[in-house]
């Protein structure tokens, strides 16, 4: 035991351990779940690239409305086109459309949220009036607007979802990063000159991330149920290219011949937004700190 | 002491308004500090002491620029600081540096500890190898070396003080703000951080301001003090004069209301408060 | 006299998971006397506190006896244990902001416990609470009574938490850093106000905190809790006069920051409290010991020399005039 009576007396026995001390992470089941859902759509997506049954667009008037079995597991629908090759290629257009909407409403709502957080008042007020504004207009409403203007396209939809997701970002960005603002390492940050942008992305930003990561999941989640939405009033993309949404519209003109047309895509809509939520709610649990190693 | 202040305030008053209660009429405005003065000379330890509320804090903000009086102003080296933009700072940042009281708040927790040290040295754009300096740092504060690549969460309290410390010291400063410096940390810790804190100031010739509630602490570390109540400072002078003879009512009511080990407390606060 | 046993607590281990962070801790408070238990974070202190009350959290369980009027309180279900708590022991808290409820009036609250533990009509609890806030000298009680927890200040709401504590007479009260949140002179306050109530009522008070002046203040006897193990018991002028374990010797020391040694610097005790788990074996201290050597291998038995009552868990304890450190050595 010599070496425990050595030791010195002072700093330099006050070395760090071995490592964090912290309870073994058990695995979060919800965040499980909900990536492995986000996966297999993912998946279907990539997929779709290099192989689909038949080819999604190809219209056969001898095999119309079929039952699923056979060589076309899931059916056809009343062109006779292939429901599984379509619900493939479709999976493209709802991941492209969350992705891009998710990415306008964070590149726009982000930066704003900062800026009306950093206290001005004849800044931050009409910013956050603003966005108030953007948040009581109807997405739908935006998109229709949009069509009229410049033609129902996939480009429009996206932009409609994503304006109307700017506010969500730009309130929890400005919430989050108040309460950044306060905290102690920012003022000796401050205390070192350390100010305005380079403030905001290297103290701020890094630790709201975790609630952005969240809120864009929850975002993606209502963007697909969004490009649904539209594609359903015939406001997103045009045919041919499939989607989920119109597949689901045009399913209800043959609800009572063929009840499956509806279900297949219903379902697809259903597990995606679902897995997005979930895996939303698995990283809130797992980014934050608090909640860790319970 | 005829000699020009390190920090000064001149008759500084801080008012915050408060919350309004109706659409008529604006909130009511606090007076944080009212009519304060204060110099600080070079080389000395000086000691902002006094319970919640009293404006201490405020009064330590004002000093460093980090907040701006309602009227009054504050002083570096004969330099005016309050009111002035923060790009014509440049060298107040470099020569005040803070410790706050929360070690665990006060660090960035998503940045490793190499790019915490480094961060004052980045921002004020110092010429010199950044990465040696650390590690310089690092040995100073009695940290191991290896220990940069860390992140916060990974150390103890009392390592967390000892990384805020090597923060402060990066950028060469020559005033130390102490706010609270050891008032989140283990009784045996609190004795190695005031330690290290009085050997790093003997080493690089620092001048100390110690805001703390913590009579003892202020007493053991600082020259001079200030006792603040309710935005004012109700006396200032040497330590030990106002310890052993302190002339106002409320600095006798303070100093008597510190338990000590011997168990006189109560009596003497009975005798004081009565 | 501490002949009539109040509370006695014995052999008591809490597991938090599978280790042990309260390792067999034995202890007595006689009726009406005031027992301080001092320590650092993580040395098992507030969850002795939440052993006895019953109130461990899940995945932290508790062994050993816990007795209080002749009954085991471990032994009690969940029910009964709520009917004891309040009743017959009760605690405060550090922090009054969230031992109340902010959206309660602070006199219902001290009703509610009236109420709840002595069947009190609606109408009496109220009268009652209004007294024991007048009890804890809070200004203008009856108005008071009606505020609610943010209208008060923190030495107040701190002396509401108390007049629930003391609403049912309690035989022991537990009090875990009752005045840590709190200024200086509202400290000095609220352990005049603690002091003076505890001896009327009679109770016997158990003050948890890291602060050893506090309990110099208004303690007779002292535990010194290390590691999840006490390592010293006493008097607590004699405790603090001449310490007989080397970690109390340390604490006092830190804690006096006017004593130093040749060099003017404080003596401090080195290294830092280890994380939970990684404590060593034997003596518990051994790793920051200047006085450690082969024997402390094995576990220290809390001893007093003879014709002392002051035990210390310690191979090697101070002697009384003996300076600390002197047993090592010499390198």
């Amino acid at each position: 035991m010599t070496s425990v009576a050595d030791a010195p007396p002072d700093a330099t026995a006050d070395v760090v351990a071995a490592g964090p001390v912290k309870p073994r992470r058990r695995w979060n089941l919800t965040l499980v779940i909900g990536a492995g859902l986000v996966g297999l759509v993912v998946l279907t997506a990539l997929v779709s690239f290099l192989w689909t049954p038949y080819d999604p667009t190809r219209v056969d008037p001898s095999q119309t409305l079929l039952s699923p079995g056979g060589d076309h597991w899931l059916g056809t629908d009343h062109f006779g086109r292939d429901i599984v090759s379509q619900l493939l290629v479709g999976a493209r257009t709802t991941l492209f459309v969350g992705v891009v909407a998710v990415a306008i409403a964070a590149a726009v709502g982000v930066p704003l949220g900062l800026l009306a957080a950093t206290g001005h008042r004849w800044l931050s007020e009409p910013v956050m009036r603003a966005l108030d504004i953007v948040f009581a207009f109807p997405a739908i409403l935006l998109a229709i607007i949009l069509a009229a203007g410049f033609g129902a396209s996939t480009l429009t939809g996206m932009i409609a979802i994503g304006v109307a997701n700017v506010p969500v970002f730009g309130r929890l960005t400005r919430a989050g990063a108040m309460q950044v603002l306060q905290s102690d390492f920012v003022l000796a940050a401050r205390s070192y000159g350390r100010r305005g942008v380079v403030l905001m992305v290297r103290y701020v930003l890094p630790n709201i991330a975790a609630l952005l990561i969240v809120q864009a999941s929850v975002s993606f989640a209502h963007a697909v149920l969004a490009e649904a939405a539209l594609s359903y009033l015939g406001y997103g993309t045009p045919p041919p290219t499939p989607t989920w949404g119109r597949m689901l519209q045009e399913a209800q003109n043959y609800f009572v011949v063929q009840p499956m047309l509806a279900v297949w895509p219903g379902l697809a809509i259903a597990l995606s937004v679902l897995g997005f939520n979930l895996m939303g709610d698995g990283l809130r649990d797992a980014l934050d700190p608090r909640l860790r190693g319970r | 002491m005829t000699s020009t202040p390190l920090l000064e305030a001149v008759d500084v008053v801080r008012e915050y308004r408060a919350p309004r209660r109706s659409l008529r009429t604006p909130g009511q405005p606090i007076r944080a500090l009212d009519g304060v003065s204060v110099q600080v000379h070079e080389g000395e330890a000086f000691g902002i002491v006094g319970e919640s509320g009293s404006g201490k804090s405020t009064l330590s903000r004002i000093l460093m620029a980090l907040d701006q009086p309602t009227s009054g102003t504050a002083f570096y080296n004969g330099q005016r600081i309050s009111g002035v933009p923060e790009r014509r700072l440049g060298f107040l940042r470099r020569d005040v540096q803070m410790v706050l009281q929360d070690p665990m708040s006060s660090l960035n927790p998503r940045m490793r500890v190499a790019d915490i040290i480094a961060e004052p040295m980045r921002a004020l754009r110092l010429p010199g190898d950044h990465r040696a300096r650390v590690a310089e740092l690092m040995h100073s504060v009695g940290l191991p070396e290896e220990a940069v690549t860390r992140y916060p969460h990974q150390f103890s309290g009392g390592q967390r003080q000892r990384i805020a410390i090597a923060r402060a010291l990066a950028a060469g400063p020559k005033v130390i703000v102490g706010d609270e410096p050891v008032s989140a940390l283990d009784v045996s810790v609190r004795a190695q951080i005031l330690n290290l804190l009085t050997d790093l100031a003997e080493q690089f010739k620092l001048t100390l301001i110690l805001v703390s509630h913590d009579l003892s602490v202020v007493r053991y570390l600082c020259d001079r003090i200030a006792v603040m109540n309710q935005g004012r400072i109700v006396e200032t002078g040497d330590t030990e004069s106002i310890y052993s003879d302190p002339q106002h009512p409320y600095t006798q009511r303070l100093l008597s209301a510190v338990p000590t080990l011997s168990g006189d407390l109560l009596d003497r606060f009975n005798r004081s408060s009565t | 006299m501490s002949g009539v046993s109040g509370l006695v607590v014995e052999d008591l281990v809490v597991k938090v998971h599978d280790i042990q962070a309260v390792k067999g801790v034995s202890f007595e408070i006689g009726r009406g006397r005031r027992m301080g238990l001092i320590g650092e974070s993580g040395c098992g202190k507030s969850l002795t506190a939440l052993a006895l009350m019953g109130l461990l959290p899940h995945g932290v369980t508790a062994s050993g006896r816990v007795l209080l009027n002749g009954r085991n309180l471990l032994d009690l279900s969940d029910k009964e244990m709520c009917a004891v708590r309040g009743n017959d022991i009760a605690m405060v808290f550090q922090e009054p902001m969230t031992a109340l409820n902010p959206l309660m009036r602070v006199g219902n609250q001290v009703a509610e416990s009236l109420r709840l533990h002595k069947g009190m009509s609606r109408a009496a609890a109220s009268a009652r609470a209004v007294e024991l806030l007048e009890r804890v000298q809070l200004p203008e009680p009856d108005r008071t009574a009606r505020k609610y927890p943010h209208q008060l200040s923190g030495g107040q709401r701190q002396r509401v938490v108390l007049a629930i504590a003391l609403a049912c007479d309690p035989a022991v009260l537990v009090a875990d850093e009752p005045t840590t949140a709190l200024d200086v002179t509202v400290q000095a306050e609220m352990l005049r106000l603690m002091d003076t109530l505890v001896r009327e009522e009679g109770a016997s008070l158990l003050l948890i905190t890291h602060d050893l002046p506090v309990v110099a203040s208004i303690c007779e006897e002292l535990l010194v809790m290390y590691g999840g193990s006490i390592v010293e018991h006493g008097d607590v002028a004699t405790v603090f006069d001449s310490p007989r374990h080397p970690y109390t010797a340390g604490l006092r020391a830190s804690t006096v920051l006017e004593s130093t040694d040749g060099s003017g610097r404080l003596s401090t005790i080195p290294g830092r409290v280890p994380s939970l788990g990684s404590f060593p074996t034997g003596c518990v201290y051994r790793n920051r010991c200047p006085r450690a050597d082969d024997v402390c291998g094995t576990v220290p038995l809390l001893t007093a020399p003879p014709g002392s009552n002051q035990r210390a868990a310690c191979h090697h304890p101070i002697e009384s005039d003996q300076p600390l450190g002197s047993g090592k050595a010499s390198a």
